[in-house]
């Protein structure tokens, strides 16, 4: 049976024989190139690569036992190693041995031909018997060697040729393999980078988008703070530079002007609560819209009244000036507001503001729930204080706002008073109008008395706060103008005092209706008695009033 | 008789997707090779339908592996003659026919086509095996 051609009984060879044998062997060998091509040329693991082609070699020689060496001259070490039927000992020494032949030649002890003249020395000792060295690249070499074949015959120079042919297919095949491999780590580290940057840009995002979160939050609070109460332009810049706002309470220097409708509390009894509402609304609409435009902060209405702030948050150097300003201007706007109340058939009303300076605390006020942007201090009681002792169309400031704003204050009067919680009397200034860049003032006019050829008697009692309180007193009313009177008392009530007043005709009967004023003058020379303006008079009394002064004009 | 299927349906799919030419020059593309064992008598009969190719080579040596565990010392090697065998499946078979001499093991190789008859004769494989015509032939005397 060892026999190559079994079923061939003719020796011996002939020529055409031969050929025809040699044909087929070229043949079989030109398929080989061409599978080999294909196959290691759609693989991309340079192990498998090495592997297939290995036995693709193996299969076309015939050979018995084969290995091949693929070496990294960056790393100094084999990359990959595939064998046939090697034995496991030797194929080991045989590593080692090329590895230090490679890396010698690296290190420019011998050169690839003296290499493969030592790696073929060692393969002797394997039966490896033809070896092929091969370079990849700058960074990769390696080798293939096979051993005998299994015909028996040595390797020809055309089985040398065909073997360096397919060592050439391996090289570009693994070329290519290393350099999709390069790649291929390339884009996993891009790929690795781009997710890692991606995360930094994903918490980056998250960061902002809580920023954000906080920063609306902060902006909804300024806005629910103060948005009602601050003119636009005042809340944009709050927002523009929330770090210039400090909310968390501080001492401040400010300006605070409160005012509040004189006599309103008794009309709010004879009238309509839809009439109340349009009244009022009127009213504070009006005075919004005026404080908004000196740049004040409203942070309370309180019924009527409304307390401002001039100074806080945002501080202004000139918070006195703009509190005059502002108040001066509130009572011009009056006019158009009691215009409109009496088209609507509604009574005119009438304010009273006072004004005060000095340091108070500011920030957010109350708890956890519910807090709000607020103010604390003496000042600020005082403040209410002057504007209880204001009659209607009145501006009381103190002598801090005085001294504050200089000069360019026009007054009218001014007063001692003496009020709780203070020692010593203070001094009220009646403010009639501002100059300077402001240049407002309030309409001059004295109040035209007309003697009444009849006194009028009436009774009178002191108002404590808004109630009622103490004995009632008996005077006569001797002058009249549509806004006060000159009553002689033989009581000496305090200037400044509240009083409710009825009326009496000449039989002593009293004239229904009620009657409010505030003592604005004492006289206790003389005749005694009192200069009152009237706060507040139904309608009754009006029309009493009316057929007076008719009778007299 | 014992039988013994061997699918290669889990070769690597990128291991094994080259192009091969049949001996009838039809390009085909081949996945699976199917490998049979089954004895007759002392024989153990390996039965191989499909391309023999460096890749599906492994599941040859498989069963070669199964029938040396058996015990086998004959063996026959029953190719379809649809069998294509490029360079890297005639790899495999050389190293099973070099093995099997350590192995004192024969083997007889049937269903050849008469082109891989002469490439089987060309790398060697015949200095080692004898090849029949047919099964029937090859089992007789063996």
């Amino acid at each position: 049976m060892n026999d190559d051609t079994p079923h061939t009984s003719e020796p011996p060879l002939m020529d055409a024989e031969h050929s025809q044998r040699e044909l087929e062997r070229r043949i079989f060998h030109l398929k080989t190139l061409y599978e080999v091509s294909q196959v290691i040329g759609s693989l991309r693991d340079p192990q498998q690569i090495m592997k297939n082609l290995l036995l693709m070699v193996i299969g076309t020689f015939g050979a018995l036992k084969g290995v091949a060496f693929l070496v990294d001259n960056q790393q100094g070490r084999i990359a990959a190693v595939t064998q046939r039927s090697m034995d496991k000992t030797a194929l080991a020494a045989l590593s080692q041995a090329v590895e230090a032949i490679y890396l010698d030649e690296i290190r420019g002890v011998t050169d690839i031909q003296q290499a493969g003249e030592k790696i073929l020395a060692l393969l002797a000792t394997s039966q490896i018997q033809v070896w092929i060295p091969f370079v990849v690249n700058e960074h990769f070499k390696g080798g293939i060697g096979l051993g005998a074949k299994m015909v028996g015959e040595p390797y020809t120079p055309n089985d040398q040729e065909l073997l360096s042919t397919l060592a050439n297919q391996l090289t570009v095949a693994l070329d290519n393999a290393l350099a999709y491999m390069e790649i291929h780590h390339l884009n996993v580290g891009l790929e690795a980078t781009v997710q890692e940057r991606t995360a930094e840009l994903r918490i980056a995002l998250e960061k902002l988008t809580e920023a954000n979160q906080q920063l609306e939050l902060h902006n909804r609070f300024i806005r629910e703070t103060f948005g009602r109460y601050l003119s636009s332009a005042v809340v944009a810049s709050l927002l523009e530079s929330p770090t210039g706002l400090e909310l968390g309470g501080e001492k401040r220097h400010v300006t605070i002007l409160m005012s509040d409708l004189r006599g309103f509390t008794s009309l709010v009894g004879r009238l309509a609560p839809e009439q109340v509402v349009t009244i009022i609304n009127r009213y504070l609409g009006a005075m919004v819209d005026v404080i908004l435009q000196y740049e004040g902060t409203i942070n309370e209405f309180i019924g009527d009244a409304i307390l401002v702030i001039f100074g806080a948050p945002l501080w202004w150097p000139d918070h006195a000036q703009r509190a005059i300003a502002c108040a001066v201007a509130m009572q011009l706007a009056m006019v158009s507001v009691n215009a409109q109340n009496q088209r609507d058939g509604l009574p005119e009303v009438e304010m009273g503001i006072g004004v005060n300076t000095g340091e108070v605390v500011v920030g957010n006020l109350g708890s956890h729930k519910r807090t709000k942007y607020g103010i604390v201090g003496t000042p600020v009681n005082l403040t209410a204080r002057i504007e209880s002792y204001t009659i209607g169309g009145q501006i009381l400031i103190s002598k801090t706002t005085l001294q504050e704003v200089g000069p360019i204050l026009r007054i009218a009067q001014q007063m001692e008073i003496e009020t709780k919680g203070i020692d010593r009397p203070i001094t009220l200034y009646d403010v009639r109008g501002i100059g300077g860049e402001h240049n407002l003032f309030l309409p001059e006019g004295e109040d035209t008395f007309l003697l009444l050829s009849k006194r009028i008697p009436v009774k009178y009692t002191v108002l404590e706060g808004k109630y009622l309180g103490g004995p009632a007193f008996t005077g006569s009313l001797v002058k009249l103008s549509f806004k006060g009177g000159e009553i002689y008392s033989d009581t000496l009530v305090p200037a400044w005092s509240d009083i409710r007043l009825q009326l009496t005709n000449l039989d002593g009967e009293p004239i229904p209706g009620h009657l409010y004023g505030k003592i604005i003058r004492q006289y206790s020379e003389g005749p005694t008695g009192f200069s009152v303006h009237f706060t507040s008079m139904t309608p009754e009394v009006v029309a009493f009033f009316q057929s007076l002064l008719v009778v007299h004009m | 008789m014992t039988s013994l299927v061997v699918p290669r349906t889990e070769l690597s799919r990128e291991a094994h997707s080259g192009m091969f030419l049949h001996a009838g020059a039809q390009c085909i593309m081949s996945n699976d090779i199917e490998v049979t064992i089954h004895n007759q008598g002392d024989v153990a009969i390996i039965n191989i339908k499909g391309d023999v190719t460096a890749v599906t080579g492994e599941a040859i040596e498989e069963a070669y592996r199964a029938v040396c565990l058996a015990g086998s010392t004959k063996l026959l090697l029953v190719f379809n003659k649809e069998c294509y065998i490029n360079s890297g499946g005639i790899a495999i078979l050389v190293g099973i026919v070099s093995e099997s001499q350590g192995n004192k093991q024969i083997i007889r190789i049937t269903g050849l086509s008469e082109h891989f008859r002469k490439i089987f004769a060309m790398v060697g494989l015949t200095r080692y095996t004898d090849i029949f015509p047919s099964e029937a032939a090859a089992l007789e005397g063996f």
